[in-house]
C-alpha cells in the first residue's frame, strides 16, 4: 500500500519531474559493475532532471527562485554520504540540472544507495510572512534510492588482481598460491588465492571473463595441482578416511575442493594428492584432459 | 597495498564465543589468536591481499597500548576511558589501513573473538553465569569495537572533551541512526546534546529532540545549510524538546 506523507509545504505530484541516474565509472552497466569494479576504485554517477510546468503551479514557487537538483551516495555500512547539487536553469523551454556526483571508493564497503531530490524554497501557505518559506525544503525526491550492491556472491574462486612487479612476484600472468597452513579443514579462501598480474595486459579480460576459454581452463589445471599438492602435504597427519571426511562434513573446506578435483579427474581424494606429490606432470596430463584443455572445438 | 580482512561464519562466530565462555570459565584467558594464526574458518572475500595475522597482531598491539592501565578504579569512567583510547586506536588504524574493510560489520566480529578477545573481555565480560554478552562479539552496531571505531571518526576529539560530555545511550542514539552519515551533523548534534541541561529530564529532551530531528531530516535539505543555519535549526530543536 502505498504510503502519502505530509510536508509542512506545497509539494508537486511525482511525475512533475522527470529524472536519470546513471552510473559512468567505472562503468555505464550495472550488470558487469561488480565484474571491472576493485574495491577502493572511485564511482562517478550522473544525474539529469527536468521540471515540468506542473511543477512550478503545485509549489507555487516563482520561477525566479533557485531550486536545486541534488544528487546524494550514501554508504549506511561506513556511515558517510557524498553530496553534488546544481541549481535548475531554463534552457529551450525546459527548466533542467544536472549534476556528476564522485563516491570515494576508499571508505565504500556492501551498498551504496544513490539518491535524487528537488530541493527549495517550499511554500507553506502561512499568512505569516515570517513561516510562509521553508527554506532548503526537500520538494520532491525518487520514490526508492537506486541500490548499487559492492559485494559480489563468494561461490567463485578467491581471485586478487595486483602487480608482480611491485609485490615482487615473478612475472607471470597469473599465480596460484597456497598458505603455510592450508591445512585440509582450513576454509578455501584463506587457503589458496589466484592471483592475477595487472602489469600484464590479458589481466583485465581474466578477472571480466573475457579471456580465450584454453586460458582458463590453463587456471584451473594450475588450482588443480597446487590443491592436490597442497592437500598431499598433510597425507600423514591425516588419512584418506579422515580427509574424506572433512570433505562431507565442511563443503567450504580444502578437502572438500579437493575431493571435488579429485573425482572431476576420475581419481580417488588419496590417489589425486599421491600423484601431485610424486607424479605431478601426470596429474597435469589428467587435468588437461578432464578439461578438455586445447580441442579444436576450443580453438578461436 | 590494500588488504581484505577476514569474517567468520555466524557458525564459527558462535562456537567461537563459546570457546571463550568455556575457557574463561576454566579460569583460562582470552587468547588472541588461539590457533597460531588466523581462524581455520576465516573467510576472505575476493579483491585485494588477504591480511596477514602479522599486521593483525600489530593491530592488537596498537589497541592494547592504547587502553594501558586504567588511571579511575571507578567502573563507568574506566569504561569511558577505554572507549575513548580504544576508539581512537582503531579510527587511526583504518586510517592507515584501509577505511573500506572498517565499513564491513563482519569483519569486527572477526577483530572481537579472534585477534583482540583478551581487550574485548575487558570492557564485557562475562556475567555471574559465565555469559558473555553475545551482541557484543557478533558483527552489528553492538559489537564492542564497531561501535567505539564508528564513534571516533564521526566525532572525534569531541568524544574527549571533558566539557562535552556524551552519555552512552546518547552515542547509540546518535550513531546508529542514519544521520551519522553526515559528519558535520553529527558533530553538530552531539555538540547540541551536551549543552544540554544535565538535570533528570536529560534523557528524554534527547530522545524527543532526535525524533523532531528524524522529521526534519525528511522534510529539510539540512547538509545544504551553512554552519550557523543549522545550529540555530539544531538548537531550536531540541530546545524545544527540553521544555
Amino acid at each position: 500500500m502505498a504510503i502519502t506523507e505530509s510536508r509542512p509545504f506545497r509539494t508537486p505530484s511525482p511525475q512533475s519531474v522527470q529524472t536519470t541516474l546513471t552510473l559512468v565509472s567505472p562503468t555505464s552497466d550495472l550488470t558487469e559493475f561488480l565484474d571491472v569494479w576493485n574495491p577502493g576504485d572511485d564511482l562517478v554517477l550522473h544525474a539529469t532532471a527536468t521540471l515540468s510546468e506542473e511543477f512550478w503551479e503545485e509549489t507555487t514557487i516563482p520561477r525566479d527562485e533557485e531550486v536545486q537538483l541534488v544528487a546524494t551516495a550514501s554508504c549506511i555500512p561506513a556511515r558517510t554520504r557524498w553530496r553534488t547539487q546544481a541549481p535548475f536553469v531554463p534552457a529551450d523551454g525546459v527548466w533542467r540540472a544536472e549534476v556528476e556526483l564522485r563516491v570515494d571508493g576508499s571508505e565504500l564497503a556492501v551498498e551504496l544507495l544513490a539518491d535524487l531530490w528537488v530541493v527549495g524554497p517550499g511554500r507553506t501557505g502561512s499568512s505569516n510572512p515570517r513561516h510562509a518559506v521553508h527554506r532548503n525544503a526537500k520538494l520532491w525526491q525518487l520514490a526508492v534510492p537506486a541500490s548499487i550492491p559492492l559485494e559480489r556472491e563468494e561461490s567463485e574462486f578467491p581471485t586478487s588482481a595486483t602487480s608482480f612487479f611491485a609485490s615482487g612476484r615473478r612475472a607471470t600472468a597469473w599465480s596460484i598460491e597456497t598458505t603455510a597452513d592450508a591445512e585440509p579443514h582450513r576454509s578455501i579462501s584463506s587457503s589458496i588465492r589466484l592471483y592475477v598480474n595487472t602489469d600484464h595486459e590479458i589481466c583485465h579480460q581474466i578477472v571480466d571473463g573475457t579471456a580465450p576459454d584454453d586460458l582458463y581452463k590453463a587456471i584451473e589445471s594450475d588450482i588443480h595441482l597446487a590443491v592436490l599438492h597442497t592437500l598431499g602435504k598433510w597425507r600423514d597427519a591425516a588419512p584418506a578416511d579422515r580427509m574424506e571426511q572433512i570433505a562431507a562434513d565442511d563443503p567450504g573446506s580444502m578437502a572438500a575442493l579437493g575431493a571435488s578435483i579429485a573425482r572431476s579427474l576420475g581419481v580417488s581424494l588419496d590417489e589425486g594428492c599421491r600423484l601431485a606429490r610424486e607424479d605431478p606432470i601426470a596429474l597435469l596430463s589428467r587435468s588437461r584432459e578432464a578439461l578438455e584443455s586445447y580441442r579444436k572445438s576450443n580453438l578461436k | 597495498m590494500t588488504y581484505v580482512y577476514p569474517r567468520l561464519t555466524r557458525q564459527d562466530v558462535e562456537s567461537e564465543i563459546n570457546r571463550i565462555e568455556r575457557t574463561l570459565a576454566a579460569g583460562g584467558v582470552a587468547q588472541p589468536f588461539p590457533d597460531g594464526g588466523h581462524h581455520p574458518g576465516a573467510i576472505f572475500p575476493s579483491g585485494g591481499t588477504p591480511v596477514p595475522a602479522q599486521h593483525l597482531r600489530a593491530l592488537h598491539d596498537a589497541v592494547a597500548d592504547a587502553v594501558g592501565i586504567p588511571t579511575t578504579r571507578k567502573r563507568a569512567d574506566r569504561d569511558r576511558q577505554f572507549d575513548v583510547a580504544v576508539g581512537r586506536a582503531l579510527a587511526m588504524w583504518f586510517d592507515g589501513d584501509d577505511r573500506s574493510q572498517a565499513s564491513h560489520p563482519e569483519i569486527w566480529a572477526y577483530l572481537a573473538l579472534i585477534v583482540l578477545p583478551d581487550i574485548a573481555v575487558q570492557r564485557f565480560p562475562p556475567d555471574a553465569d559465565g555469559r558473555l554478552p553475545h551482541e557484543r562479539y557478533r558483527a552489528g552496531r553492538r559489537n564492542v569495537f564497531h561501535r567505539l571505531y564508528l564513534r571516533s571518526w564521526i566525532l572525534g576529539d569531541l568524544l574527549e572533551d571533558p566539557e562535552l560530555p556524551l552519555f552512552e545511550d546518547e552515542l547509540v542514539g546518535l550513531i546508529d541512526r542514519n544521520l551519522s552519515s553526515d559528519h558535520r551533523l553529527a558533530r553538530m548534534v552531539s555538540e547540541q546534546i551536551a549543552s544540554l541541561s544535565r538535570a533528570s529530564g536529560r534523557r528524554a529532551a534527547v530522545r524527543s529532540g532526535f525524533k523532531a530531528l528524524q522529521f526534519e531530516l525528511r522534510v529539510t535539505d539540512l547538509a545544504s545549510m551553512e554552519d550557523p543555519a543549522l545550529r540555530e535549526v539544531l538548537s531550536s530543536l531540541f530546545e524545544t524538546a527540553e521544555l
